[in-house]
Parts: structure tokens; sequence; C-alpha cells
């Protein structure tokens, strides 16, 4: 977006428009050009923060971006994502902060072979806003993609997700999932999530899935019927939700992420 | 209703407190209970006492409430007891906690163990003895110690680290999970145990294993109520004596014997005799 958007852009409907006001459009962008395997260790902070990353054939990233907790002031990032022939993509987002945050991906898959695999955690309270927007292109054939994103929310935090995944005319054999969970914690949370697939080609396995969920009753009350008081098997049953999002992070992520779900789960 | 229940029932508490009914170590009087959401009643004045160091089974046909049973008295959400009381030793179980019964010594082998993708069997297992060597003021066992402490317990169940290493229940088949059931028992070490359908989705050698593994924990300590549709199950774990459950009461007790009669005549039989 060049100009600043506003709640009439479909993009940012379920955005806020006093956060909008306090980031800069159009976003700059740092450039990034990906030439064997690397990894992006980017620590967001206020206001707006931008990409635009190239990664060449057979070349892999793993981009890695955190919002931390002690945000004070509206936090953007985004970036562009071009991979090439058989080149990777891997996307680990961890949101922990207590502000508005809107959290930008979008891919092109412009080379047979190429994937990208967008993983995403959010653990939010109080009056923090997550606003997640992701668009996957599959330009090509023979390209593949993988999204989970995940959140918790207590308070009165808003989830916002919106992903798109879009096939280009006769991309043939593209695989395509994606999926979006939420648990609510609290009754005056609240969860937008918007998915969309635009499909041009008629060989194609896309999915997408979105729950919205409290803690399940059967899983609680087999944990509190071994002697584990419900507090307990309650954190226990919210890190396990959130589990799998270490599979494949890089191992820099690990503590931060333990560190936020520690902070998460005292604050319950 | 056999006569010792009917005698049971006549007694006040004094005279229960002097016989030889003081053993009870699970007492359930006139207990009544439905499903909260349908106001239902499916428990409809049951009376039942287990000895410490007695195996007892109840038996009855689908929908008699033997899963409503053990629920009520593990605390499960969604049901209401609406009058009677169960108590454990000396604990009023209606008054508690899940896990709070959990801690007093009770414990339930579900018919259908609950999956939790994400969380650990080993993490899990050790959080629960964790809780339960708490609650008695022992010290918390660390990682090592209780992997040697679940290898140990495993093994005569036939479970592996690889089990061990997997999500609680997840892909796990009928027989591991009955399986992964006994090794909690066997873990906790309840002062009861209630095995709710313990022979549902078990072929022949897994109902051996789990028997197996029930009837190395007998002891003049410890109770049992098994929960069964068969009688097959009663050929392992032999019974001290058989209740038959029929809408929510409980319309026979008798020996070990009733129960093969039960496979030979079946319910409907008892249940026309009983009314």
């Amino acid at each position: 977006m060049t100009r600043t958007p506003t709640l009439r852009d479909e993009a940012w409907r379920y955005s806020s428009a006093k956060a909008i006001a306090r980031l800069t459009f159009p976003p700059e962008r740092q450039t990034l050009a990906v030439s064997s395997e690397q990894t992006l260790v980017e620590v967001v902070s206020s206001g707006t923060n931008g990409h635009l990353i190239t990664i060449a054939e057979g070349a892999r990233l793993n981009h890695v971006r955190i919002f931390p907790s002690d945000l004070s002031s509206p936090a953007y990032a985004t970036a562009k994502v071009e991979v090439a022939a058989n080149g990777y993509y891997s996307s680990h987002v961890l949101n922990l902060a207590g502000e508005y945050v809107r959290n930008e991906i979008e891919v092109d898959l412009v080379g047979a072979g190429a994937h990208a695999d967008l993983q995403g955690v959010y653990m939010i309270s109080d009056k923090a806003h997550c606003d997640t927007m992701t668009k996957i292109h599959h330009a090509v054939a023979d390209t593949t993609s993988d999204e989970v994103y995940k959140g918790v929310l207590k308070g009165t935090s808003r989830g916002v997700f919106q992903a798109q995944i879009r096939v280009a005319p006769d991309a043939q054999r593209i695989v395509g999932n994606q999926m979006h969970r939420a648990l609510m914690l609290s009754d005056d949370s609240r969860v937008d999530t918007k998915p969309e697939l635009e499909i041009f080609a008629d060989d194609v396995q896309c999915s997408h899935g979105s729950t919205i969920s409290d803690l399940d009753e059967q899983q609680l009350f087999y944990l509190r019927s071994r002697g584990l008081p419900e507090a307990n098997a309650r954190a226990l049953l919210i890190r396990a939700f959130l589990a799998e999002f270490l599979d494949g992070a890089p191992t820099a992520l690990e503590g931060v992420f333990e560190e936020g779900v520690e902070a998460y789960l005292r604050g319950l | 209703m056999s006569r010792k229940y009917m005698d049971n029932e006549d007694l006040d508490g004094s005279l229960l407190a002097q016989g030889p009914y003081m053993r009870a170590m699970l007492k359930i009087t006139d207990l009544h209970a439905q499903i909260e959401a349908e106001e239902k009643p499916i428990i409809k004045g049951l009376n039942l006492e287990v000895p410490k160091g007695e195996v007892h089974a109840i038996m009855g046909p689908n929908g008699s409430g033997k899963s409503t049973l053990s629920y009520v008295l593990t605390g499960r959400p969604g049901y209401d007891v609406t009058c009677g009381s169960a108590t454990l030793d000396h604990a009023d179980l209606l008054e508690l906690e899940p896990e709070e019964r959990a801690l007093v010594g009770l414990f339930l082998a579900f018919q259908y163990p609950v999956e939790i993708p994400g969380l650990g069997a080993m993490t899990f297992l050790r959080a629960a003895l964790n809780a339960r060597r708490r609650h008695s003021g022992e010290k918390e066992l660390d990682a090592m110690e209780f992997l040697r402490l679940a290898r140990a317990a495993g093994q005569s169940l036939g479970i592996g680290d690889d089990m061990l290493k997997r999500a609680v229940n997840v892909g796990f088949s009928g027989g591991e999970k009955k399986r992964f059931e006994a090794l909690q028992m066997a873990l906790l070490e309840p002062k009861f145990a209630i095995l709710d359908e313990t022979d549902s989705g078990l072929d022949i050698d897994a109902l051996r294993v789990v028997a197996a593994g029930v009837n190395t924990l007998r002891s003049p300590d410890r109770g049992f109520l098994v929960i069964t549709h068969y009688q097959r199950l009663l050929d392992y774990i032999k019974p001290d004596c058989v209740h038959v459950l029929h809408e929510g009461r409980i319309i026979q007790s008798g020996g070990p014997e009733l129960a093969l009669r039960l496979e030979d005549e079946g319910y409907d039989q008892l249940i026309a005799e009983a009314s």
C-alpha cells in the first residue's frame, strides 16, 4: 500500500484507525537477497518495518519475526518475499506484544519446487490487537505452501487472521494448506478470521481451516482426574496447544518462546 | 434388590459404624444423579459399599448408568447429583473438585482415554505423580528419577520408550490406550480404582496384559470397582462381589457366579425377576 490505508480498505478493515495514524506509509523496505541458507531474526520495533526479500534458486531463508512484550506503541512489520525454483521460505512469527501489531507477509512462489512454510503464534491479553495478513501466490506450477497460525487470547484482546492463497491460471499440481486456530480464554476477547482461496487452475490441493474454542473440557477433566489442579491443567493444555510451533523452528526462537509462554501463563 | 443390600439400607449410621460395614472404603448411599443439560435422571437411588481389599464388579446393559456412575464419583462436569452421598474412607467425594478426589486416592481408568496432542506422555505422567507427591509431602521427582520409575512400571505392561515419547494417547491403539491407563494407575498408586469398561476395544492378548497389571495392584489396602458389560473381563480380574445395575439402581448382588449366570441367561431374565 503506497498511501495511508483506511478501515475501508479490505486488507485493513479489522485494523485500528488510531494505530494506523501512528504508522508511516508506504513502508520503507530493506532489501535482502538470499543465495544459500540464511537465518534472519527480526525483532520488531514500534512503527513501520519493511523487508523486500528474494530467495534464489535452491536457497533457503529461515525468517524469525518477534513482536516483543515490551513494545510501547503500535508496530507494523511487512515482508514481500519472492522464492525462485526449489527455494524455501520458512517463517516463524511470535507475537508477545500488548499493543496493536500488524504482521504482514506476502510470498510469491515463482519457480517450480518453491515452498513457503508460515508458522505463527500470538499470545495476547488486555487491549492487545494482533492483526495478521498473509498472501501466498502460487505463480507457477509445482509449488507448495503450508501455513499454521495459533492464537491464545484473554482479556479484551483481539486477533485478526486474513490469509489468502492465490493460484495463478494454469499453475497446476499445487498443494496449499492453511490453518488458523484460536483459543479464547475470555468472553470479551474477539477473533476475526477470513481465509481466502483464489484458484484459477484445476489440478490443485488446497485446504483452509479455522477453529475458535475454549480449552477442551474432556482434556481438562482427564488431567484433573489425575490430581492436577485446574490452573496447572489449563497451563499444560495451553502449552500443548502451542507446542508444534517449535517443530522445525530455529533454535534462536526457543528461549524467547519459552519465556513468552511462562510469562503468559503466570498472568492467567 | 438382594438381601444384603436391603439390610444395609435399613441400618442407621450408628449401627453401620459398629458392624462389618465400618470396613467400607467406598460407600455410596441413595445416590441420585442426572445429566445437567438434559435434567434426565440416570442414577436413581444407588447404594453400594466396597470394603478395603475387595474387587467389586458392576455389570449392566447399555444405558443402565454404568459410565455415569464412574463420572459422578470422579466429578466430571456436566452431571448433577440431586440426592445422596458418596464417600471414600472419610472423604465426602461429592464436595471435592476432581483433582481433590484424585488426591484422596480415587482413580478412574477411562473407557475412552482422552487424546491430548502436544502434551508428551512423560510430561503428563510426571506432572500427575508430582502433584500426588506434593500433596503427600514427598519430594518431587526430577526428569531422570521419574524416567527410571516410569520405565520400570512400563516394562510389565509392555510400554516402551517409544510410547512414552508420544503425545498422551495420540496415535495409540485401543490396547495401548488401556495399557497406558494401567500405567497411570500403577504410578499413582490410588487407594481406590474404578475401571470403566476397561475391556472395550481390547483383543484377548491386550486384555490379559491389562488384567495382569490390575491384578498386581490388588492389595488388602486397595479397593476396585470394575464396570463392565461382559463377563469376559471377570475371568481375568476375579471379583469378590458382582452387582447388576439396571435403570440407575442395583437390582441384584452376589458372588462371581452371578456374572456367569448373566452370561448364560442375559440381562432380560434377571431384570424380569427383579421387577
